[in-house]
């Protein structure tokens, strides 16, 4: 795992930090999950909406499967070509 | 016995004083000199007057017969400086002085030295002016002024002083020892037999002359002891019987055993096994008789027999704890270091001023608290127990230091001489360390060898580090790099043996180790992990913020509830987790992890702000604390922000900030949660950019780009123009922005092979 923590801090400034590490278990939990799903740009994704991944992992894991069900079974490729979709977890 | 005699022992003995316990030289002396009403009026004004005690005088019965007209005289002028009465009472031959020399010496070491040096050291005061400036100009800029005033005590020669300087200094020998020693070529010849032996020249050494030296230590060597310098307080034969008898008795030859005959030793060793005490080094500071004794009090009061408790005799040991639980005191066995007066002193002094009596007072006298103390407050220091950890004498250097190299003078930086403060500081310069103070635990040996190995390991440097030995850090990092463990805060809390165990429980459990396991003692996370995995639960590191008693708990009250133990659960106790669940009943709530990172009382205030503002309770409301929470959604309503998941994650400082600047330069149609959750440094670059190139209002209905770092924009900015493309197509940014970073660099890997480009 390789996240690019000072991008996160660049773009959402220190408290988002704060929040990635206040909320280290769910966060690492939904990494895992969307690494469970086949995005193995999971970094890019964590990078761009980190405020999306650092909520309790059944409320996220409930939210992404939302997201996926409605996009259908190329989830991956649809979400890799249009990484705003993201923003409706949001 | 003439008569003359007989009246002096008669009149000493109805003071009290004991002549077993003068010296027979000092005896002689005081037979011959004394004179019956000088003396007695000497007794009289220092034993009943001034309630002196007499062990005091048995220390300095000179006081009897030298001067003994101006005793009154002097004891009345030092009782009127700022001297420690202690101090007065307990250096007696100095009331010996003229009066004008007494005074004269006082006044010149007070304003040359301070009224600390002569605390620390009053003998001064009844040594001339005269030698002190000799020995000032042989030794100044040289020597301490501790060095100096304690040399010029002794009664060697200036000439004698120079050579031993010279001796002293080129063998790295403390010059203090010189007064056990004070011909040159004595003390040369026994440099070299230590040297030979590799023994260390300090004052036991030099009680013993070069060729005793030698054959204690060929006796040594014959018996593969190792030589401890104590052994030089006896004479060869008694060292010699002292070996035998610790072969005979199956002892291990402790340095503390030379306190004592071989007879003493053996009677020790025989009653201590009677009593069921362990035999360590520190037994023979007592007799045998006196091990019976210390038993019986130890049983009464409930302390372990063992350690600095052998330092004190039964009845000391009851005068301390008897203090203790009367002033409410702990006992702990850092006391014993003391004597029972000493440590009286030390509790008197720490009430007198005011200040809790810690465990770092009893390695300090009460007149060294003092000089502590004022000195602390005369630089405006916090008054804590760590304070009393410096010496007093270096207390100045250590603030200059901590001020030259921004350290706060605090806590652990006591434990530290000044020197090694600075010699710690520049190590940690020159290696990019920031100094924190717990890493002054260690010594600058210690401290060095930890960050050397962790540099080595590549492994990041934590000031938990610092709170093991060097030896135990590299043990623990090697192992959690053996093991895929990230060496982190809390397993540096716990010894290697430990650190080994756990992991070596995890691997026979076959469970993933937690940092968080190291939180725990060994026998305690032991106990959280099988009964966890007992009841089918996997550990987790929270778990160990809980002892196993409360993990227990926890895990029936989740059964009985139905809720999942695991995670932020464990940050309540069972009483709390019951309550949480009947607020989330009574406000339907779903028990997720985010409820229980709240109190009982915090999650109603937050699901009743939520009822009143007509909000969805989902988990993520329970991450901030009710009023933060109502400070955000306040700030929402106060601009018109829809309310979201990215909004609650900021703090409201930072999100009022983008939300002003926003507002500020582009207005409210600007204010959206995906535009205000970024940071006002972010937008402060990038919609000034948007804004110049006139694709701003783009960004109020497609913010994604907002996601990408200016640098990435400008990037994909770049390649969209190198493709021909623009980059605002339909009311939209071009979907290169939307791409994911592997697609990004997939389309640009493709443009650039299918032109030829080479990258």
């Amino acid at each position: 795992m390789n996240i690019d923590f000072g991008k996160i801090r660049e773009i959402y400034g220190e408290d988002a930090l704060v929040a990635c590490n206040e909320n280290l278990d769910d966060l690492v939990k939904n990494i895992n999950y969307l690494i469970k799903l086949g995005f193995d740009d999971y970094e890019d994704i964590i990078e761009r909406f980190p405020l999306a991944f650092v909520d309790d992992h059944e409320v996220v894991k409930e939210k992404v499967d939302k997201l996926i069900g409605r996009l259908g079974d190329d989830y991956v490729n649809i979400l890799g070509e249009d990484m705003g979709i993201w923003e409706e977890l949001l | 016995m003439s008569e003359d005699v007989y009246s002096l022992l008669a009149v000493l003995d109805y003071y009290g004083i004991n002549m077993d316990n003068i010296p027979s030289i000092k005896q002689d002396r005081l037979l011959t000199y004394a004179e019956y009403n000088d003396m007695a009026s000497v007794l009289n004004y220092l034993i009943k007057e001034k309630g002196i005690l007499p062990k005091n005088i048995e220390k300095c019965p000179s006081v009897l017969y030298l001067n003994p007209r101006d005793v009154r005289t002097n004891y009345e002028f030092l009782s009127s400086t700022p001297l420690y009465q202690t101090n007065i009472d307990s250096c007696l031959h100095v009331l010996s002085c003229k009066p004008e020399n007494l005074e004269a010496t006082y006044d010149y070491v007070l304003s040359n030295y301070g009224i600390e040096y002569i605390n620390i050291n009053t003998s001064i005061l009844r040594v001339s002016i005269t030698r002190i400036n000799d020995i000032e100009r042989l030794m100044s800029g040289k020597f301490s002024k501790r060095d100096i005033l304690n040399v010029a005590t002794t009664t060697v020669g200036i000439d004698t002083l120079k050579e031993l300087i010279d001796v002293c200094s080129n063998n790295d020998i403390d010059l203090s020892t010189i007064i056990f020693r004070s011909d040159p070529e004595e003390l040369i010849e026994i440099i070299r037999t230590c040297e030979k032996h590799n023994i260390e020249v300090d004052s036991n050494a030099l009680l013993r002359s070069s060729f005793e030296i030698d054959l204690v230590a060929r006796i040594c060597q014959k018996h593969n002891v190792k030589v401890c310098n104590s052994m030089f307080q006896r004479k060869v034969e008694d060292v010699k019987k002292i070996i035998d008898t610790c072969e005979r008795l199956g002892l291990e030859v402790y340095g503390s055993l030379f306190v004592r005959l071989p007879d003493e030793i053996e009677a020790i060793v025989n009653k201590a096994r009677e009593l069921g005490i362990e035999v360590t080094g520190s037994t023979f500071h007592r007799t045998a008789d006196e091990l019976e004794e210390l038993k019986n009090v130890c049983d009464e009061f409930g302390l372990e027999v063992t350690g600095t408790i052998f330092h004190r005799t039964a009845k000391e040991i009851r005068e301390m704890v008897t203090t203790c639980h009367k002033i409410g005191l702990e006992v702990n066995n850092s006391m014993f270091q003391k004597t029972s007066e000493e440590f009286h002193d030390i509790v008197r002094t720490a009430m007198e001023l005011g200040i809790p009596v810690s465990a770092s007072l009893f390695s300090k006298s009460g007149s060294d608290i003092r000089i502590i103390y004022d000195k602390a407050k005369k630089y405006g220091l916090e008054i804590t127990p760590s304070v009393f950890y410096v010496d007093a004498d270096d207390l100045e250097d250590v603030i200059k230091v901590c001020h030259k190299y921004n350290i706060k003078v605090e806590g652990m930086v006591f434990k530290r001489s000044s020197r090694e403060i600075e010699d710690m500081a520049l190590f940690a310069k020159e290696n990019g360390v920031e100094l924190k103070p717990s890493m002054f635990q260690r010594t600058p040996s210690d401290f060095k060898d930890i960050i050397n190995f962790c540099k080595k390991r590549n492994v990041k440097i934590l000031p938990s580090m610092f709170a093991r030995r060097a030896d135990e850090i590299e043990e623990i990092i090697d192992l959690c790099l053996a093991n895929n463990v990230e060496p982190q805060a809390s397993v540096f809390y716990r010894h290697p043996k430990e650190v080994k165990s756990m992991i070596d429980l995890c691997h026979e459990k076959d469970i993933l180790v937690s940092i968080g396991f190291f939180m725990k003692p060994y026998d305690e996370g032991k106990k959280i992990i099988e009964y966890c995995l007992e009841n089918g639960i996997t550990p987790t590191g929270t778990m160990f913020t809980k002892d196993a008693d409360e993990v227990k708990k926890i895990v029936d009250k989740c059964r009985e509830l139905g809720i999942a133990a695991s995670g932020t659960i464990f940050l309540r106790s069972a009483e709390e987790i019951d309550e949480i669940s009947k607020i989330c009943e009574e406000f339907n709530i779903k028990t997720s992890g985010c409820v229980f990172g709240r109190k009982p009382n915090e999650i109603r205030q937050i699901a009743e702000i939520c009822r009143e503002k007509n909000i969805e309770i989902t988990g993520s409301v329970f991450k901030r604390s009710p009023e933060e929470f109502k400070e955000i959604l306040d700030i929402c309503s106060e601009y018109g922000i829809t309310y979201g998941p990215s909004i609650l994650k900021k703090d409201s400082k930072s999100l009022r900030e983008s939300i002003n600047y926003v507002k500020k330069n582009y207005g409210d149609d600007f204010l959206t949660s995906l535009v205000v959750s970024k940071s006002k440094s972010y937008l402060e670059v990038v919609l000034p950019y948007l804004d110049s190139r006139g694709e701003l209002d783009i960004v109020k209905s497609s913010a994604s780009i907002l996601s990408l770092k200016f640098d990435e924009i400008k990037a994909r900015e770049a390649f969209i123009e190198r493709i021909g493309e623009a980059n605002i197509v339909d009311g939209r940014f071009n979907s290169i922005y939307g791409l994911s970073r592997k697609n990004f660099e997939a389309r640009v890997k493709a443009y650039q092979d299918a032109n030829g480009i080479k990258r």
